[in-house]
């Protein structure tokens, strides 16, 4: 198994260019080391392994809080937000957005959607530079705002900085998805045999 | 004009040689009422008038000169030669004074070519002081590129240009010097001011004499440095001495040589305004000169910019010039700006602000090819716009992945408290690491979940040493979570287009076939085709 992870390796920088050929065979070596390694840092196993022990580790804490809570969309959501602050740990805090997350740990969605309508509100208002509206057409400035609203804690970034906080919580989320996925297939195989054992048995 | 120059020529030998100043009165007499030049302003400068106008003098005047301000002789001394070229035909006393003048430049290391240049000019002309001017400009283009080194080009050819008055030709040679060493005192503390304020501060319009223009921007240009360097192009006298003041070092036979070039060019764009009306520019340069005499600094910054704007539009054809002159002009200081300093590329505008666009666009674009090779399905689109909807699409389908995920996972926890401990302690890590590694063959793309509804059969996961069943409980949970999660993911039509479902599904079904009992080989629905499913499949084949 573990020879698949040099296949992993030359699998992935196929498919990158050869810009970040030379960043992506760096697997080995401290992905922590430089920032300009944004996206690769996030593809390395060992971040993945962090991340996934951190998960659970927090989960089991957020579990043991209210063992007694039922699933409801309530507990997703909980769930997402430990999720994503262990995210942002993970990243200490060297981007934007993992601080962001880590800044504003309650109810981070919530006050997004009601920021969102109020920003809709106030944003026909206001008139940009006439520099700006020169360099960016308004369509891509209005993406660049969605953009903003996404990534959290991008609203009022400059256009480039935007840019590149956006490939690195786009390969942390990538990162996110995948330790999630992993770890909810384990739980649920878990699981699941010790369910049809209690079905059995009643 | 005749009668001008005879009196100029009758000054020239009744200037007394007692006195240091000799020439002083005549030149009042020439300029004052129209300059307010200061007489008492600098000796050397009396003593170059008086090389000028003082044939006996030459040779004591030249020596003291040489060392200091041989540049401004040579301005000053090429403005007499053109302006009896021009009307030589006229006085032949002239042309003897000057003559001799250009011996003495031999020394010098000009008088072969200006003799030369001088010979054929008196020999071939013969018209009147009027039709000179048009005939004695083409002439002079082609001295100066082999004098460029040590005679200003612009000044030649405007000098030919107002040679139907030769006294406003010695006049213009003198406010050459005198505004060198104004300016030279005035580069020095202009050297330090490096800010866009000094553009706005040239657009104070005083073009009226191009000449004139040319020669106050020399102090302003340096002041600017290598913002812009393709503008100090303006070779006069005055610049050039500024260079040597500045940098005594020799830079002054650097200098000139790319402006030169620059100024050549220049020279064809500017000729035209004082072609058109020789004599009215002479009032004009004698009120521009005048009005120099005070603000020099806004004269310099205005003319530096109209060069700019000029250097601009003909971009193209200084692309060359303009590394040259950066080159040669990143001697002087350099703004003291700590930003990363850009070069213009050839047959760029060399704006600061365009310099400035064009870096930040540079970032942007790395950035976005970035971003490009991230986003699955980002090759074939083009363009900012369908990039950024694209990438918004992306983030927001891996935000639903992450909320659909943890609700899974909630839903899953509520009957795991136990479980999970179990987990931690032993399969966590060992099975996380095979997971981890199967996961990571297929990456997830942004409309994995698409594949959910379509293809249940894709989530058969095998767990380990465990029988078939709870595959069927996870696809059925699995289906019903998912069927609640597709609707969502239906309007994100772009993604799941992207991806065909039976390349898919022929895989999947083959790995289901394959049976692999120790590992788990979960397949995730969210391959796209750049990631080349199928080799990953396969590799997974081989090795385990």
């Amino acid at each position: 198994m573990e020879s698949l992870q040099p296949n992993l390796d030359s699998i992935h920088s196929d498919t990158l260019p050869p810009s970040t050929l030379k960043k992506s065979t760096n697997f080995g070596a401290d992905p922590n080391d430089h920032n300009s390694l944004h996206p690769v840092r996030w593809r390395s196993d060992t971040e993945r392994r962090i991340y996934s022990s951190k998960l659970i580790e927090a989960l089991r804490h957020v579990l043991r809080r209210s063992p007694s809570l039922p699933p409801k969309r309530g507990g997703g959501h909980e769930i997402r937000e430990t999720a994503d602050r262990v995210l942002a740990a993970t990243d200490k805090g060297r981007t934007r957005w993992s601080r962001a997350i880590l800044a504003s740990p309650l109810g981070r969605w919530r006050l997004q959607r009601q920021h969102k309508k109020v920003k809709k509100m106030t944003r026909g208002l206001k008139k940009p530079d006439i520099r700006k509206e020169r360099r960016r057409s308004p369509a891509l400035q209005k993406k660049a705002r969605v953009l903003g609203r996404l990534v959290p804690g991008c609203r009022k970034v400059s256009f480039p900085n935007l840019l590149e906080e956006t490939t690195d919580y786009i390969s942390a989320l990538e990162m996110q998805v995948r330790a999630m996925t992993t770890l909810t297939e384990l739980l649920a195989s878990s699981a699941a045999p010790a369910d049809r054992l209690e079905g059995l048995r009643a | 004009m005749e009668n001008d120059f005879f009196l100029n020529g009758s000054a020239l030998h009744f200037e007394p040689p007692s006195s240091s100043s000799p020439s002083l009165p005549t030149w009042h007499y020439l300029s004052s009422a129209a300059m307010d030049i200061p007489v008492s302003s600098d000796q050397p400068q009396q003593q170059q008038q008086d090389c000028f106008y003082n044939p006996s003098w030459e040779k004591s005047t030249i020596d003291h000169n040489h060392h200091h301000h041989a540049l401004q002789f040579d301005s000053a001394l090429s403005s007499m030669v053109s302006s009896p070229a021009a009307s030589n035909s006229n006085l032949s006393n002239d042309n003897f004074v000057i003559r001799e003048l250009i011996g003495k430049l031999g020394s010098i290391g000009n008088a072969g070519e200006i003799s030369s240049y001088m010979n054929g000019n008196n020999n071939s002309t013969n018209t009147s002081c009027y039709s000179t001017p048009l005939s004695s400009p083409p002439k002079l283009n082609i001295p100066p590129p082999l004098m460029k080194d040590k005679l200003p080009m612009a000044l030649n050819s405007s000098v030919a240009e107002f040679s139907a008055d030769p006294g406003f030709a010695e006049r213009a040679a003198k406010f050459s010097c005198f505004g060198s060493r104004s300016f030279n005192g005035r580069s020095s503390r202009q050297v330090g001011i490096n800010n866009n304020a000094d553009f706005t501060q040239r657009s104070s319009p005083l073009m009226e004499n191009g000449k004139l223009s040319r020669v106050s921007s020399s102090p302003s240009l340096k002041a600017l440095g290598s913002q812009m360097e393709n503008k100090n192009s303006p070779l006069n006298s005055q610049e050039e001495s500024t260079i040597s003041e500045q940098n005594p070092n020799g830079e002054s036979g650097v200098k000139p040589s790319p402006p030169d070039m620059n100024s050549r060019k220049r020279k064809t764009s500017s000729k035209g305004k004082p072609k058109e009306n020789p004599p009215k520019a002479a009032e004009a340069n004698e009120d521009s000169s005048a009005k120099r005499s005070k603000p020099n600094e806004g004269e310099g910054h205005e003319n530096g910019q109209v060069k700019g704007e000029e250097e601009s539009k003909g971009g193209n054809n200084n692309g060359g010039d303009e590394k040259q002159s950066k080159s040669s002009n990143s001697k002087p200081p350099e703004p003291p700006k700590d930003y990363i300093h850009v070069r213009a590329r050839r047959g760029q505008a060399t704006d600061s602000h365009s310099l400035a666009e064009r870096v930040r666009r540079e970032k942007i674009s790395e950035r976005m090819k970035l971003l490009q090779d991230l986003v699955p399905g980002c090759n074939k689109v083009t363009g900012k716009a369908l990039m950024l909807d694209e990438i918004i699409n992306y983030v927001q389908s891996l935000q639903r992945q992450v909320e659909f995920l943890s609700m899974k996972l909630s839903s899953v926890n509520t009957r795991l408290d136990v479980s999970i401990d179990n987990l931690i302690s032993k399969d966590i890590f060992q099975s996380n690491n095979s997971l981890a590694h199967q996961a990571a063959i297929f990456p997830l793309d942004s409309s994995a979940t698409a594949f959910f509804g379509p293809n249940p059969a894709i989530h058969n996961t095998i767990p380990n040493g465990t029988v078939n069943h709870p595959m069927e409980s996870l696809d059925s949970a699995l289906c019903q979570s998912l069927g609640f999660q597709l609707p969502s993911m239906n309007g994100f039509n772009e993604g799941a287009s992207q991806y065909p479902m039976t390349f898919c599904e022929e895989d999947l079904h083959a790995i289901v076939q394959m049976g692999f009992g120790q590992t788990e080989n979960r397949k995730t629905p969210t391959q796209s085709p750049s990631y080349n499913g199928s080799s990953q499949i396969s590799h997974m084949k081989v090795e385990l």
